[in-house]
């Protein structure tokens, strides 16, 4: 097993290899697949509704935030420019590709391209603009932040103020759901002239991560010391191995030089043989460290 | 239609649970994020390589940029990442680095590399100071080009400068690839002990959108005309028909803000006829529109 490393301008070249036929192979194997999104704005000059297609991604949970990222000439960006403008974010299913695609050709401005998608709009409850009936998610939004990228691009913070899902979906277990929707850009492919196609995946398997005792009890962005805790809780750790091992912390945290190298390998060491379950040799570690 | 259930935003919110999981349906409102390991290196007096399982999300193709998302309680990223010239790697673990992925997941004490925890090898980057990590089979290398607070997170504005790729996946097809890395982040949700475990899941099935006749040559991006223009070339329209919806294109332009135009409404209605009847394959239909207007 090798390692390929590629500057920024090769990877834009789209790099190629011996026995690889499709030239966009490598180059996609940079850019993880992002969910598609469907969004529907009010032109302010017209008040016609436009529909385009999209990927977007997740800001924050509470309150819930997501960002689009607009090139500055479709009439999408034009139609969000201002602070407070709404809009909706749709979230399409895997029977919607078709759909899904239409908007991203370039109608004529003005030009609903919910008609020619054959798509029909819900009335949303909060925002004054409609979501996409046949998509099982809608989220009503406002424009919170703005920020222009590289002179081409919009970066676009939405703050979700309503939402609309299907009650089907409701009742679907977590695969159901994620086999369903959303779909996600995952690469264009070269038609017969030299163009692309633009290829959707959906998610088809659901895997679990570990959880407790190969990390704290509330799972992750818990500290180290809230899973050396619940490892005393559960019998993991006895009393004087969980005091010894945060005095390590503590004193790791104070020391310096040869010293500080030295506890960082003697904890380092201790919590990799917890977070992988090697708990005798965890207890050895410890034991050895007391003089056991 | 299909019964919705509306949420308003405090519904959403009150979805958050005591327990660091959220609600079924919060999880529904929300598209399962690649999830990538994000590596900096301490600021001084920091000494250290730190590891966390983020999301990404997409900016810029060119140059390539996204954006990640790191909790302002995260002190030491929020610290690496504000710092002038701030550099980071996005390493992609596969499927089978699930209890990696949640080792890396909690933060260890300031100076411990969660890498070294996690059982990861790390490696020397080529165009960042940051190493990647070398078991995972793609890592990104990217500088911070802007930071914004924004409500309970740093949003860091990354622009990739290199990459790297493990040459054993370099052959492998599109569809082999989704289904072993990226894992994207699904849920947290309570085992039967009450310990919050997180879900990921892969991509599976792929599906080609719609191409010429049905889209532009180009696939997307290119102009309504040349779409037309490729059309005529290819005989789905003849020249009297080109010249015709050129003409309605033309003449709606003109008259695009003036919406007491009577005229303007009959335009549009061509305009939209006519790009429902070529999207969905109705040529029949389009040819007969397009002669029963052009005599009207």
């Amino acid at each position: 097993m090798g390692r390929l490393f590629y500057s920024i301008e090769e990877l834009l070249g789209k790099p190629t290899f011996p026995g690889i036929k499709d030239p966009t192979l490598v180059y996609y194997h940079f850019r993880p697949a992002r969910p598609a999104n469907l969004l529907v704005t009010r032109d302010p000059d017209t008040g016609e509704l436009n529909l385009a297609s999209g990927t977007y991604g997740p800001l924050t949970d509470r309150p819930y935030t997501i960002c689009l990222h607009l090139h500055s000439s479709p009439h999408s960006a034009r139609n969000l420019s201002a602070i407070g403008t709404e809009c909706v974010v749709a979230l399409p299913g895997r029977d919607l590709i078709r759909e899904t695609w239409i908007p991203a050709l370039s109608l004529p401005r003005g030009i609903s391209e919910a008609e020619v998608a054959e798509l029909a709009l819900l009335p949303s409850k909060v925002v004054s603009i409609p979501g996409i009936a046949e998509c099982p998610v809608n989220l009503e939004c406002r424009v919170e932040f703005l920020k222009e990228l590289y002179g081409r691009t919009i970066a676009v913070f939405l703050r979700v103020v309503g939402a609309s899902i299907d009650e089907e979906m409701v009742a679907r277990d977590r695969l159901g759901v994620i086999a369903q929707y959303p779909t996600y850009e995952v690469d264009d492919a070269t038609n017969v002239w030299g163009g692309s196609i633009e290829r959707l995946g959906v998610n088809g398997e659901l895997l679990d991560c570990p959880s407790f005792p190969a990390c704290a009890k509330r799972g992750f962005s818990t500290d180290t010391a809230a899973w050396l805790a619940d490892l005393r809780a559960e019998g993991y750790l006895s009393d004087p191995e969980f005091t010894r091992l945060n005095g390590w912390i503590r004193d790791y945290a104070a020391a310096s030089g040869e010293s500080r190298a030295a506890l960082r390998e003697q904890l380092t060491d201790a919590l990799r043989l917890a977070a992988w379950e090697e708990w005798d040799h965890l207890h050895a570690h410890l034991g050895a460290a007391r003089g056991e | 239609m299909t019964s919705k259930r509306f949420l308003s935003a405090d519904e959403i919110d009150s979805l958050q649970r005591a327990e660091g999981v959220m609600d079924p349906i919060a999880y529904s409102l929300r598209a399962p994020m690649a999830q990538l390991l994000l590596v900096t290196r301490d600021v001084p007096p920091g000494d250290g390589v730190c590891l966390r399982a983020t999301t990404l999300c997409p900016l810029t193709w060119s140059p390539y940029s996204q954006s990640v998302n790191i909790p302002l309680d995260d002190e030491r990223v929020v610290r690496n990442l504000s710092a002038p010239g701030a550099e980071c790697v996005l390493a992609a673990p596969t499927r089978d680095q699930l209890r990696e992925v949640a080792i890396c997941g909690q933060r260890a004490p300031d100076g411990i590399c969660e890498a070294d925890i996690a059982r990861l090898k790390l490696c020397k980057s080529l165009h960042v100071d940051v190493p990647s990590v070398d078991s995972c089979p793609m890592n990104l290398e990217c500088v911070v080009d802007h930071v914004e607070r924004y409500h309970t997170h740093l949003i860091a504005f990354t622009r990739v400068v290199g990459g790297s790729i493990d040459d054993s996946y370099l052959c492998k097809e599109r569809q082999q690839i989704i289904s072993i890395f990226p894992t994207n982040f699904v849920d947290d949700v309570l085992d039967s002990k009450g310990n919050v475990r997180r879900r990921v899941s892969v991509l599976w099935d792929v599906y080609p959108c719609p191409e010429f006749p049905y889209a532009q040559k180009s696939g997307w991006g290119d102009d309504f005309n040349n779409w037309m223009r490729d059309l005529r070339d290819e005989s789905y329209l003849s020249d009297a028909e080109y010249d015709l919806v050129l003409g309605w294109r033309r003449r709606w332009d003109e008259l695009y803000l003036h919406l007491d135009s009577p005229e303007r409404v009959v335009l549009k209605t061509r305009l939209t006829d006519i790009s429902r009847f070529i999207v969905q394959g109705r040529w029949a239909k389009l040819h007969s529109y397009l002669a029963e207007t052009a005599r009207a």
